[in-house]
């Protein structure tokens, strides 16, 4: 029986090797080119998408469908262009109904609109006033975790990136929709908010 | 013309140089008339060449692929293959399967939970579950600094016993400590313990908040005093720190000792556990056991391997790790005995495994009020085979 933690050894075969292997159905070397080639995929993904959960499921399409296909794997000489030659409907598909679409768009011209590098008041936590920190607990746990690192300990996201582990793409992502976030909070609640700071400010620039 | 423009501007969106104006514009243009064409040279060369590497905390590779095994399983209608680590995605759940147990996706945004479907099997309606057992609830045993033994249940609110100048407080499932200030000539200390099946959350005189997972227990002084805050633990506690950068908060577990520069962690000292762990959700901390040392940040978390006394530390999943302060129980990426030991702490069940343990590969979230029968159901939908005694459930190979 296949358990997934078995699967990960490491380098065995050449790439021709598992080309041939997967072909035949061998999940094993199929998951070690998943490997390999995850990274590039999945990061092309999030240079289309700009989130982390859309390239995500972009680059599972896309290895579901070089599965699908794996019969041709042993002709292949170049993984690469072969992926795309595969995934080109597929990326089109997420470009013109996924990405460009009506819901999305809020999101991504607030990506374009942010910039971390404009002047910023950092203020302690206890100085934000209670509405706001109310709102900034609430968010969720990757949103809450890039946006303490950001406004408040005032790291760049070229820093962030590398604590957490993830692309300062991602990182940017997780701080526009955690400010988008905030800024929807705020708003359902005018009556508190008692005075407009530095911080407040940029939160509104969005 | 507007290949070009197009072109352009799709260049310096791909880039993260594009302004929220000219992104405007290419909104447009796609939307009114799209063009695969245009694009498809620009877009295999950024395939070929994505410009940076995705760091291993964006996802978990291995969960990715599982899921994707499962979707391709499905697909195929394979039964012999092993049980799928459950997809945590609603379009991809098989239909008519009886099982009520809900899933959280990272990020907590959505609740999933799938129905029984009564016409596909009439049978199951009149079946009645002989084994069955209460997930876990709030209760604890407290022993005081004098060794009498308080029995804490969800039932009784309200004050309980004064320790020098420190009020003890029930409220539902947490005991506050609140010191009265003055000096005391002996420091008294506490012990809270809990059984399987029952959690607890303490608020200790500082202020620093404490989840206390099932057979567990942590021993703390009734009020802090003098240049450090020293608790210990064994089992499994979940800390929100209380700030005061003048006393310094110190966690002992086993013989290694967790200072605390910062706030938020989960320590985990199960003794039939192969490693000792320490999580960092917020803050920082410092672990040292004998001679070695390790600085933790947020994301990661600090072993002890229980055989060599070997300290290391990586990147994980804190949600799945504090999953169980929030009522979850969480069983995702665990080698089933590992699993089955939750299960046993969580619904205070032994569990014993004849024969060789089954190659079983689930996961997902079970919420708190989920009955053991059900998750037992669960298990046997998904290829494992048991039967049960009393409070003890067999494992078959």
């Amino acid at each position: 029986m296949l358990r997934v933690d078995d699967l990960h050894k490491e380098n065995l075969y050449n790439e021709q090797e598992l080309l041939l292997l997967a072909a035949k159905d061998d999940i094993q070397a199929y998951q070690q080119l998943f490997d390999r080639y995850w990274n590039q995929v999945y990061s092309t993904g999030l240079r289309l998408t700009k989130s982390p959960e859309q390239a995500k499921d972009l680059a599972q399409d896309i290895f579901l469908k070089l599965w699908d296909n794996r019969g041709k794997l042993p002709e292949i000489n170049d993984l690469s262009a072969y992926l795309y030659t595969i995934s080109r409907n597929l990326i089109h598909d997420y470009i013109r109904t996924r990405i460009f679409r009506e819901s999305n768009k809020g999101f991504l011209i607030n990506y374009f609109s942010y910039n971390e590098t404009s002047p910023q008041v950092r203020l302690e936590q206890k100085e934000l006033g209670s509405a706001l920190n109310e709102a900034i607990n609430k968010l969720p746990p990757r949103l809450h975790q890039v946006f303490i690192l950001s406004y408040l300990e005032g790291l760049r996201h070229a820093e962030i990136a590398k604590r957490l582990n993830i692309t300062p793409l991602s990182s940017k992502t997780y701080m526009v929709r955690a400010l988008m976030a905030l800024r929807k909070e705020m708003a359902n609640n005018p009556g508190k908010l008692l005075f407009i700071s530095g911080f407040l400010f940029a939160l509104f620039l969005l | 013309m507007s290949k070009i423009v197009i072109q352009d501007l799709f260049k310096k969106y791909l880039d993260d140089n594009i302004t929220p104006e000219e992104f405007s514009q290419l909104y447009e243009m796609i939307s009114k008339e799209y063009d695969p064409d245009a694009l498809d040279e620009m877009l295999e060369e950024a395939f070929s060449h994505p410009g940076f590497a995705a760091g291993s905390g964006e996802h978990d590779t291995k969960e990715v692929f599982a899921s994707m095994l499962a979707k391709i399983n499905e697909k195929k209608g394979y039964e012999t293959l092993p049980a799928p680590v459950i997809p945590l995605r609603r379009k991809y759940w098989k239909v008519g399967v009886a099982a009520a147990i809900i899933f959280l996706i990272a990020g907590g945004i959505y609740w999933y939970s799938r129905k029984q479907n009564t016409t596909d099997q009439p049978v199951a309606e009149n079946k009645t579950l002989k084994f069955d057992a209460p997930p876990g609830k709030n209760g604890a045993i407290l022993t005081l600094a004098d060794g009498k033994q308080i029995v804490l249940d969800s039932t009784q609110n309200g004050s309980l016993e004064q320790q020098g100048n420190t009020h003890l407080l029930k409220q539902n499932g947490q005991l506050s400590y609140k010191t009265d200030g003055g000096d005391q000539t002996a420091v008294l200390y506490n012990t809270m313990t809990t059984p399987r099946g029952k959690q607890f959350q303490l608020l200790l005189a500082d202020g620093t908040k404490v989840w206390l997972n099932a057979a567990s227990s942590i021993r703390f002084p009734t009020a802090f005093r003098g240049k450090e805050r020293r608790v210990a633990v064994s089992g499994e506690a979940y800390f929100e720190v209380a700030h005061n950068k003048d006393m310094p908060f110190m966690v002992q577990v086993n013989n290694a000792e967790i200072a605390v520069l910062g706030t938020h962690f989960n320590v985990m000292d199960y003794n039939d556990e192969k490693n000792i762990s320490t999580t960092l959700l917020e803050g920082s901390v410092r672990i040292t056991n004998g001679s070695q040392q390790i600085l933790l940040v947020p994301g990661e978390q600090g072993r002890i391997e229980r055989a060599t006394g070997k300290l290391s530390s990586s990147q994980v999943d804190v949600e799945q790790v504090i999953a169980w302060t929030k009522g979850r129980l969480c069983l995702v990426n665990l080698d089933f005995p590992v699993l089955m030991r939750q299960i046993s702490r969580w619904y205070d069940v032994n569990v014993i495994f004849q024969g060789n343990v089954p190659n079983v590969h689930i996961g997902g979230f079970i919420h708190k009020d989920v009955d053991l029968a059900t998750v037992l159901e669960f298990l046997g939908e998904n290829g494992v085979h048991y039967k049960t005694e009393g409070k003890t459930i067999t494992i078959l190979p």
